[in-house]
């Protein structure tokens, strides 16, 4: 771009834009100019010069930032948050639970994906598309369950599919985005505490999950953060899904479910009431019909969730 | 390593990111990450929210490498705009949160508060940001870390270029003082 001639006002108003490297070609030839002719404006320069090197810092981002980048995007494009459960520890007097590093660094991520971000085929399909392939296999797979965990009004859910050996996937959900650094969580409600299976940011997302032997149900809870309580937001009844599940009580009157939801502070369901089903959503794939969870054992009365801790 | 060759390079590795390949993201955070923070910082000012920012860049560079357009710029001034729009959001947010807070009136939008600014020497240095109006730090990073000529950056603003030509000089001004008050402190 050709420039008019600038006046030695006009150039000397350009020197900061210049210590910025912000002016254009032809400017810029004709400041070298000025400058080459006029020590005071080169004086000048050289303190806009270091007026600008305040916008460089000496460090960059602390490590911190990439491992939890990493964690995060682990999180969302393998899906498999490594959890698993330790032994009985006298502090709690059960099983508690220990989330690698990896799922500790993803409730510090503190995961902003939207809302079923890969419920629906129409999603982002190659952000995960591994995970994605396992879960639709899954969904494929003979005997498998697929399930919806929901909120006691309904309202919101989370639907997952179950093989039979325990290995599951979250498929998606619908509910709403938490704000940071609230996150979701899911646990598999046993004859002992629950167990953490699998740790979400702040919205429910696909991912991989194993539960324990001797679940009996599947909650996801949701906590403002790690060591903070969890509150239980939605629940679902399971039948025991392995030989070595200890045996289950069927729920009074032949309901399917009895949830209860803890300390969310929800009222109890009325047996008309609607609420957590485990029934196969709409567009279930084979081997979910209601017909493969003949009888269900009711879901114990949900202490406070576990916190979410990270042990070294 | 020619300006062009590394915009070749790193255009293939958000290609890459795109086939969800975790080293490639690793790769343009290891070449982009500290110009990201850099420009962050000196928006937002505090360091904890100017990681929160390039965090939030890569996840979404991640999320959504599609949206980068090789042919309208480099990817660090992609990563720049996006970090731009980030900081401003999180700079609207904390204006609002004082807002409330303060019920106080306040001239201009300043994201970097004096007081969060610490005693040592590289922070009261950098602290002079502070200093400045969010317009003249707004109009000062642009042009610095996107390498934008004060036309381009009124472009993008969408106000006169005066005006912009103006932000810049008056903070460059500005920013200088306080160095020269800083200085001799620092010194001694």
């Amino acid at each position: 771009m050709n420039e008019h001639d600038l006046s030695a006002d006009e150039l000397r108003e350009l020197l900061p834009s210049l210590a910025l490297g912000a002016v254009s070609d032809d400017e810029r030839v004709q400041l070298e100019r000025f400058l080459a002719a006029d020590g005071a404006a080169r004086a000048e320069l050289a303190g806009y010069r270091r007026a600008a090197s305040v916008l460089e810092f000496d460090d960059g981002p602390s490590p911190a930032v990439w491992t939890r980048l990493r964690a995060t995007i682990a999180d969302e494009g393998n899906g498999v948050v490594a959890i698993e459960a330790a032994p009985s520890r006298r502090r709690w007097g059960a099983r508690r639970v220990v989330l690698s590093l990896t799922a500790a660094a993803a409730i510090l991520a503190v995961a902003t994906w939207g809302v079923g971000r890969l419920e629906t085929a129409s999603g982002p399909t190659r952000t995960v598309s591994a995970l994605q392939r396992a879960a639709r296999e899954a969904v494929a797979t003979p005997g498998a369950r697929r399930l919806r965990v929901a909120s006691p009004d309904g309202r919101t859910a989370v639907d997952v599919v179950i093989l039979p050996d325990g290995q599951g996937y979250v498929l998606g959900g619908t509910l709403p985005r938490t704000r940071r650094p609230s996150i979701y969580a899911l646990f598999a409600t046993t004859p002992l505490p629950p167990v953490l299976v699998a740790v979400f940011g702040s919205a429910v997302h696909l991912t991989a999950f194993r539960l324990p032997a001797g679940t009996l149900g599947l909650v996801v809870g949701h906590t403002a953060g790690r060591g903070r309580p969890v509150q239980p937001v939605a629940v679902v009844t399971l039948a025991p899904i392995c030989a070595t599940c200890a045996p289950a009580t069927a729920a009074p009157g032949g309901s399917s479910t009895s949830p209860t939801t803890g300390t969310s502070g929800a009222a109890p369901r009325s047996p008309s009431a609607p609420g957590p089903s485990a029934s196969p959503p709409a567009g279930a794939g084979s081997g979910s019909t209601p017909g493969s969870l003949p009888t269900l054992p009711a879901v114990p009365t949900l202490p406070t969730l576990p916190p979410l801790l990270h042990q070294g | 390593m020619t300006r062009d060759s590394a915009g070749s390079e790193d255009a293939a590795l958000v290609q890459a990111v795109a086939e969800r390949d975790q080293d490639a993201l690793a790769a343009l955070y290891e070449r982009h990450a500290k110009a990201v923070f850099d420009y962050a910082r000196s928006t937002v000012g505090q360091r904890t929210v100017a990681e929160e920012v390039v965090q939030d860049v890569f996840v979404r560079l991640w999320r959504q490498p599609e949206r980068y357009d090789p042919t309208r710029g480099s990817v660090r001034t992609y990563l720049v705009t996006l970090a731009y729009g980030r900081s401003v959001d999180m700079i609207r947010s904390e204006s609002a949160r004082r807002r409330r807070e303060e019920r106080s009136g306040r001239e201009g939008v300043r994201s970097i508060d004096a007081t969060e600014v610490s005693s040592t020497q590289a922070d009261e240095v950098h602290g002079a940001l502070a200093e400045l109006t969010y317009e003249q730090r707004e109009a000062i990073t642009l042009a610095y870390f996107l390498g934008y000529s004060y036309r381009e950056v009124a472009v993008f603003l969408k106000v006169p270029e005066g005006t912009i030509k103006n932000r810049i000089r008056t903070g460059l001004i500005r920013l200088r003082e306080h160095l020269s008050a800083t200085e001799p402190r620092l010194a001694r």
